[in-house]
């Protein structure tokens, strides 16, 4: 279990998580919504170790994670960014196998390579650089590599936004695996329609405060989608709360 | 890639060693003199030529290696330790060691003084603007550089009556391999050694640091740490550099550019490449000048010169091409 106790992080005078306590059970897909800026990114950083609590706890298994040093830490969470940039022409081989770093020195994975890629559907990127691919491309060859890493914890900030309906689908279903693998898997991401269908868990971000946890239907009321999203259930066209009706 | 720039080097090398005034035979003669005891007199190859060739294949493989870390670490293609201002602040700190006369006394003082004035450099650069990103870093670089090199003009424009010292900053300034002895090999070899182990240890660092910092430190890489090591690395290297031959310019941003598009960006093959390549093209401008006698150039000219008129070609062929970074 990944608890957090109490976790707060500034930026430059701005409080970006107020408190947040939570605990993030494994072998569940959890889903972190909530509007722009409303934390689910500075989350996702502190829960990684990237970005330090300014205070509070972050325990893996009763343990402070952040008590190890950072291989460790890569050994137990790895994240998937949002936009990722790249500016050196890394074959999607060389970056692929960068995943293995948290585990050994040597950076060649070349039997695990062709599952994790295969898994994403980018088996034919092979051979490509990186700086070629188009943000989708790029997006899933990120989540190969995170599944490279093969740690029990995997974060995913917003990973099918830039990718077309199909992988979307591949991609929830891989994420839906490594969870019921007893993976945990914490996603953050705004369509509430695949928090709904995919998710087990939802936590409800809003002003970098913890509103709501729990199943999709007792966290994403009619009430919470007027406050927090402004959303007027009857005058919307498609309800992001029909599809578990 | 790697064979034929090795081919060329050990023949470089063979020429520095062979090529000069004094005929083989004499030259020999004197080897085998010294090497059974007879003599013990000055020998042209043994006392000048190779060291001055050590110190050659030092300086382009420091030269170019620094230039290739730097650029990874900046994730940057066109971050280089002169642009970031190292190579100008190891170079003040070098005048002031010449002009109160301190390397007279002590000969070391030269590399320390241009180890400690590009490490100081980092420093500045790497607090002003850490928390701004990698633009604003090597903006910070640029304006400390342009800072310094004109720190650096006004203390040589007030000496300026002080001709012998002035000979002395001229030779240093452009880059001059004469007269190279025993003395600045064993100054900078030891520097080089360091500076590329250590480069070559965090090889695998270093290719993850390229993805920027958030990314390195996803994928468990003690970011702070390995940077502050490869900076002191970068700077043992400069410094040996800047000490033993003087100023070379464009050396540490063209040669690792040029190699990363021809050979891709990974560090493993990337260092090598660039130290063997560095050490090549340093000995052949070397050979080319003093085949053709061409005395009123120095290396560090010359270099500058045609890595200049180079890099300006690739950055036109890139843009006719609308390509990006390599």
């Amino acid at each position: 279990m990944l608890e957090t106790k109490n976790l707060c992080y500034h930026l430059k005078n701005r409080t970006l998580l107020k408190e947040i306590s939570l605990s993030f059970t494994t072998g569940k897909l959890w889903g972190i919504v909530g509007l722009n800026g409303s934390g689910k990114s500075t989350l996702l950083k502190n829960l990684s170790g990237i970005w330090k609590p300014t205070s509070g706890e972050l325990l893996w298994q009763g343990a402070p994670l952040l008590d190890n040093d950072r291989r460790n830490i890569s050994r137990t969470v790895t994240l998937v960014p949002q936009n990722p940039q790249i500016h050196f022409n890394y074959t999607v081989d060389q970056f692929v196998a960068m995943g293995r770093y948290p585990h050994d020195k040597a950076l060649h994975a070349q039997k695990e390579l062709p599952k994790v890629l295969e898994l994403v559907d980018a088996t034919h990127l092979r051979g490509q650089v990186m700086t070629q691919l188009s943000c989708g491309e790029r997006q899933r060859v990120y989540i190969a590599r995170a599944v490279l890493t093969a740690s029990p914890i995997m974060l995913f900030d917003e990973p099918t936004a830039s990718l077309d309906i199909g992988h979307q689908q591949l991609i929830w279903q891989m994420l839906r695996d490594l969870a019921d693998s007893g993976k945990l898997v914490i996603v953050s991401l705004h369509d509430l329609m695949a928090a709904s269908k995919f998710c087990d868990e939802i936590v409800l971000l809003h002003e970098g405060n913890c509103i709501a946890t729990g199943p999709f239907n007792s966290t994403i009321t009619p009430n919470r989608l007027q406050e927090i999203f402004g959303i007027n259930e009857k005058n919307c066209t498609i309800s992001p709360t029909m599809c578990y009706k | 890639m790697k064979y034929s720039l090795w081919a060329t080097l050990v023949v470089c090398s063979i020429a520095t060693l062979i090529l000069g005034p004094t005929s083989l035979e004499t030259v020999w003669q004197g080897v085998l003199e010294r090497f059974s005891g007879t003599s013990d007199s000055w020998n042209p190859l043994l006392d000048e030529r190779l060291p001055r060739l050590l110190v050659l294949i030092a300086t382009g493989a420091s030269l170019s290696v620094a230039g290739g870390v730097m650029q990874s670490l900046f994730q940057n293609p066109l971050a280089s330790p002169g642009v970031l201002g190292m190579t100008a602040g190891s170079s003040l700190s070098i005048l002031i060691v010449l002009i109160t006369g301190c390397h007279i006394i002590y000969p070391f003082a030269i590399p320390i003084a241009a180890i400690g004035g590009c490490l100081l450099t980092i420093m500045i650069i790497w607090s002003l603007s850490r928390c701004h990103g990698m633009y604003h870093l090597i903006l910070t670089g640029i304006a400390l550089s342009t800072t310094l090199i004109a720190i650096h003009g006004v203390i040589v424009y007030a000496l300026r009556d002080q001709w012998q010292l002035m000979q002395t900053i001229a030779e240093w300034e452009a880059g001059s391999t004469l007269d190279r002895t025993w003395q600045h090999a064993h100054m900078q070899l030891p520097l080089t050694i360091i500076g590329l182990i250590g480069c070559w240890r965090y090889r695998r660092e270093i290719n993850i640091l390229a993805l920027g910092d958030e990314d390195a430190c996803n994928l468990g890489v003690d970011v702070d740490t390995v940077r502050w090591r490869l900076f002191i690395c970068v700077a043992l290297l400069i410094g040996g550099a800047m000490a033993a031959v003087g100023v070379i310019a464009f050396f540490g941003l063209v040669l690792p550019h040029v190699i990363r598009r021809l050979q891709g960006p990974d560090n493993i093959r990337l260092i090598p490449l660039c130290a063997i390549a560095g050490a090549t093209v340093l000995v052949l401008l070397d050979n080319i000048l003093r085949f053709f006698t061409i005395h009123w150039l120095s290396i560090g000219n010359l270099s500058a010169a045609l890595g200049g008129i180079f890099f300006l070609g690739l950055l036109v062929q890139q843009l006719r091409q609308g390509a990006t970074y390599a």
